[in-house]
């Protein structure tokens, strides 16, 4: 083999679909499509923001599954992955946040960081303490109860309510109701003992 | 399939709704005794109080969240990076928490490398731990295809990183068919990955994620090197890190787990250990000879999370052979042609030791599949040196047994397929065994042969209990006739200079079912030929002989060679006395079939009437010694005894050829089982049997009419019958004498 030669592209993760990848590479793949997407919507969002108009932030994930060609996408045919991947984009992005933030404020840029706030959204988003905190705890409490992690991920990171969550991860209204309940106080009390 | 509520949360959730002193008291009951539990629903009540907006979001901020993809950055890094003293040139790899780049190294020497770095938002405590883990466990190997580590790492912000040696190098799948590799060849390469992964086994270390994009062949000085790359899921098997594959229901469609195993399936974390690697290993061989994995991903990925985990779970796939043949003519060409073979030489290449070792790796029990992943290699190489395998009897029992469980249905318990099944593996078994040709061969042949008796016995104890034979019709019988046919031939052509117990117990097996189909001469031919293959037995096998001899003689009986049965019976019956010291019940079995030819003697047509009653004399006197026998062994009441009524009994019923040999029949029925009741002190003395008599004998007067009937016991000298018989019928115009 030439040294001087790129790469073998069959190092490469691959496309084949007849091949055996691994469901978390595939994951992968499609989840940067999403944020690819989420980023596009949210670039034409913005630039038609004006001053008191509130943006839903479920609607920029509506809007880049509709874009995205929806269920008529093969790889997309259902929309619960899609917004689950875009809960986990909006999340990983969360963390990037927080600790770009944690390291500015560490150099003394605080004035930065206070420009940087997130409005409309829970408090807890702001607190970037918070936000890992929250990220550890979710990963354990997924590892026990990965349907109602998810659950939450949904309702915090995309902002979805308890009925369109219901919908999505097709389980009853009260059901999904039981589990909020359950989650969350589970959650708070761990990341409280922190 | 909703994840099911914990203790906890169902108790969480009751409590909730009551108040006060109702929820103390219904905390009470529900915690019982266990105070953990209790301070933990507590302290969750006490959460749910406090949060009461907790994680909620009015959901409108929109603008915030685009603004924060706006300025979050799509990709870590970018080539031309510098990590440590990596310089980052090309990704060229991307999996679950980690990307891989391809990178130059400089100091101290000038080398491309692999360089393996934390994803940004992957790093949860519990993912850094995993991936310092997978560093730690490469760093313990040292084995020529396996992919070293040479440094490792963190980046200023904490993220860990690791270096390995650059595998550039084609798929395995990929490298075999480009070089046209013949199957043999591909064992060959594929022996040299199980070496790779046993060493990785014996550090501690359980791949777990292995499949042909993990392993990569390069070619070194002209020899192929097959490389085991990305421990990614990685698991020392002495940590505490659990595997947590979570498959959440969406992501059904998302790639196809063909090469996780079964048990890597369930969702709760199960104590994963080596031999899931030799079930992903197992597909892997499937693929590199078959050119198909063993289930369709597609089909996998249509299915949902649920349906692909029961498939994987239950699902028996194909055999290689098998599934290549069923694919069409195009796909086989290619297949075949990347194999240097046609679509012909292919699947022979394949049956037999290649499938029997694919399939052992792929048993949903791992307990079934090979110990360790050097016994696979190790089956490998006998195979490629032409020595026996191991792997073969209990998955065929196993698959015959679940085939035939779950098609029941649909076969109708119809013992036509069943018995197919039943004496293709049988021929499998017969391709194992070959002629002795030395010493060595003839001690693995000892050991082989007893297995393979084993393996025969219990298949056919299986079926036999199983279905009842009952032919629909001339097309079932017919095809059970072929299929014994080619097993006697290939019986014939590969056991001539065989001689072993296997040998033995199949001839007998195959006379038993020729048996049953009533195929009574050659089912007479098996049980010679197998009288033949005791002789050649190094050592005098006394059991085997009568087990022969008896079933010889009930084929000859059937036959109406009467006297030759007698007398193969009867040695059987010394045989049992003298030199086998036989138990009560093996005795009085044979007991049994003595007295069935016996009934027939009497009740053939070359007897005379004296005659008749002095046989069928001696016939009762036979059943009357096996159920004394029967009765001093086991008691009054056993199974056995009405089990030799029963068999006595059925073994005429079905054969009405003459109204004289049904009348004989009844008799000693009757008589039997008057002394069966009178032992159980049911009814006085036999003769005054009235009920057994309307039982017994109701239906065949029916047929033939009592008159003839009454002669017919008069004839036997059944006096006390024929009064019976007399007082229950009217006899307008016959006048009997008795």
């Amino acid at each position: 083999m030439d040294e001087s030669s790129s790469a073998d592209p069959s190092t490469t993760s691959s496309n084949n679909s007849d091949s055996s990848d691994s469901v978390q590479q595939d994951a992968e793949r499609l989840l940067s499509q999403v944020y690819q997407e989420l980023r596009k919507v949210a670039a034409s969002k913005l630039a038609r923001e004006q001053a008191d108009q509130t943006l839903q932030a479920t609607a920029l994930v509506h809007e880049a599954w509709l874009r995205i060609g929806g269920e008529d996408q093969p790889a997309w045919a259902n929309r619960a992955y899609f917004f689950s991947s875009a809960a986990e984009a909006m999340r990983r992005i969360l963390i990037e946040r927080a600790r770009r933030r944690m390291a500015l404020r560490h150099g003394g840029d605080q004035r930065r960081v206070d420009f940087d706030e997130l409005e409309g959204l829970p408090e807890s988003m702001n607190n970037d303490k918070h936000v890992l905190d929250l990220t550890e705890a979710l990963s354990r409490f997924g590892d026990e109860n990965p349907e109602k992690a998810e659950l939450v991920k949904l309702r915090y990171f995309v902002g979805l309510t308890i009925d369109e969550a219901a919908n999505l991860l097709d389980i009853s209204a009260p059901t999904a109701k039981r589990w909020w309940a359950y989650s969350k106080a589970w959650l708070y009390q761990e990341i409280k003992e922190t | 399939m909703l994840e099911s509520d914990n203790r906890e949360e169902r108790i969480f959730t009751e409590a909730l709704k009551l108040e006060g002193s109702e929820r103390e008291i219904y905390l009470g009951r529900a915690c019982g005794d266990d105070t953990g539990l209790r301070d933990r629903v507590n302290s969750l009540l006490a959460a749910n109080d406090e949060s009461d907006g907790y994680l909620e979001s009015s959901g409108e901020g929109g603008f915030s969240i685009a603004r924060a993809l706006q300025q979050s950055a799509p990709c870590d890094e970018m080539p031309g990076d510098f990590i440590g003293r990596y310089k980052l040139l090309e990704k060229i790899g991307e999996g679950g928490w980690g990307v891989v780049w391809m990178a130059e190294q400089n100091e101290p020497v000038r080398r491309r490398v692999a360089l393996k770095i934390l994803k940004l938002g992957m790093d949860t405590k519990e993912v850094v731990a995993r991936f310092e883990s997978e560093r730690q466990a490469l760093a313990m190997m040292d084995h020529p295809n396996i992919s070293k580590v040479f440094d490792g790492g963190a980046t200023p912000s904490g993220r860990p990183y690791f270096v390995m040696e650059l595998v550039r190098g084609v798929r395995i799948t990929d490298y075999c068919d480009q070089e046209k590799l013949s199957a043999k060849d591909r064992l060959r390469l594929f022996i040299k990955v199980c070496q790779a992964v046993q060493h990785a086994h014996q550090k501690g270390v359980i791949h777990r994620d292995l499949k042909p994009s993990n392993i990569l062949v390069t070619v070194n000085d002209g020899e192929a090197v097959p490389k085991v790359i990305d421990f990614g899921i990685v698991k020392a098997a002495q940590s505490r890190l659990t595997d947590k594959t979570l498959f959440t229901r969406f992501h059904s469609f998302v790639g196809t787990p063909v090469y996780t195993s079964p048990e890597q399936m369930q969702m709760s974390s199960l104590d994963l250990d080596t031999r899931s690697d030799i079930y992903s290993l197992g597909v892997l061989l499937y693929e590199l000879l078959s050119g198909r994995q063993p289930f369709n991903p597609t089909r996998l990925s249509e299915l949902g999370i649920d349906g692909m985990r029961k498939v994987i779970s239950e699902e028996d796939p194909l055999r290689p052979s098998d599934h290549f043949t069923s694919l069409n003519q195009e796909d086989r060409t290619s297949i075949a042609t990347n194999r240097s073979l046609d679509t012909d030489s292919l699947p022979k290449e394949l049956r037999g030791e290649p499938d029997w070792i694919v399939m052992k790796c792929l048993e949903k029990n791992r307990t079934r599949r090979y110990e360790t992943v050097n016994a696979l290699a190790m089956d490998i190489n006998r195979y490629l040196n032409h020595e026996p395998v191991l792997s073969r009897e209990p998955t065929t029992l196993y698959r015959l047994k679940k085939l035939i469980d779950r098609n029941r249905l649909a076969f109708g318990a119809s013992f036509a397929l069943a018995a197919c099944l039943f004496f293709g593996s049988i021929a499998i078994a017969l391709l194992g065994l070959h002629a002795i040709r030395s010493e060595r061969q003839a001690q693995m042949e000892a050991r082989k042969s007893a297995e393979i008796s084993e393996f025969i016995k219990s298949i056919y104890s299986y079926v036999d209990s199983q279905v009842e034979l009952q032919l629909k019709g001339e097309e079932e019988t017919q095809l059970i006739r072929e299929v014994l046919k080619e097993t006697m031939d290939l019986a014939a052509e590969r056991l001539s200079d065989v001689s072993s117990e296997a040998v033995v117990e199949l001839y007998d097996i195959l006379g038993a079912v020729y048996f049953k189909i009533r195929e009574y001469a050659a089912a007479e031919s098996m049980f010679r030929l197998e009288l033949e293959a005791i002789e050649a037995l190094s050592e005098p096998d006394y059991a085997h002989s009568v087990m022969a001899m008896n079933h010889l003689g009930a084929a000859l009986g059937r036959q109406g060679y009467l006297e030759e049965a007698e007398l193969n019976i009867r040695e059987a019956l010394r045989l049992q006395r003298e030199e086998l010291d036989a138990s009560d019940q093996e005795v009085a079995r044979s007991l049994v079939n003595l007295s069935v030819v016996q009934v027939k003697k009497a009740a053939s047509s070359l007897s005379s009437n004296e005659n008749r009653e002095i046989q069928l004399q001696a016939a009762v006197e036979s059943i009357e010694e096996a159920l004394r026998l029967q009765r001093e062994s086991l008691g009054n009441e056993h199974e056995e005894i009405a089990a030799s009524l029963n068999g006595f009994q059925v073994a005429h019923m079905d054969e009405i050829q003459s109204p004289v040999y049904f009348a004989a029949v009844i008799i000693v029925q009757t008589q039997i089982q008057g002394l069966f009741y009178h032992a159980q002190c049911l009814v006085p003395h036999p003769s005054s049997a009235i009920h057994i008599y309307q039982d017994r004998c109701g239906c065949i007067i029916q047929r033939i009419g009592a008159v003839y009937f009454l002669q017919l016991m008069l004839g036997f000298g059944q006096t006390t019958l024929a009064k019976i018989v007399r007082s229950q019928h009217s006899f307008d115009r016959i006048e009997v004498r008795i």
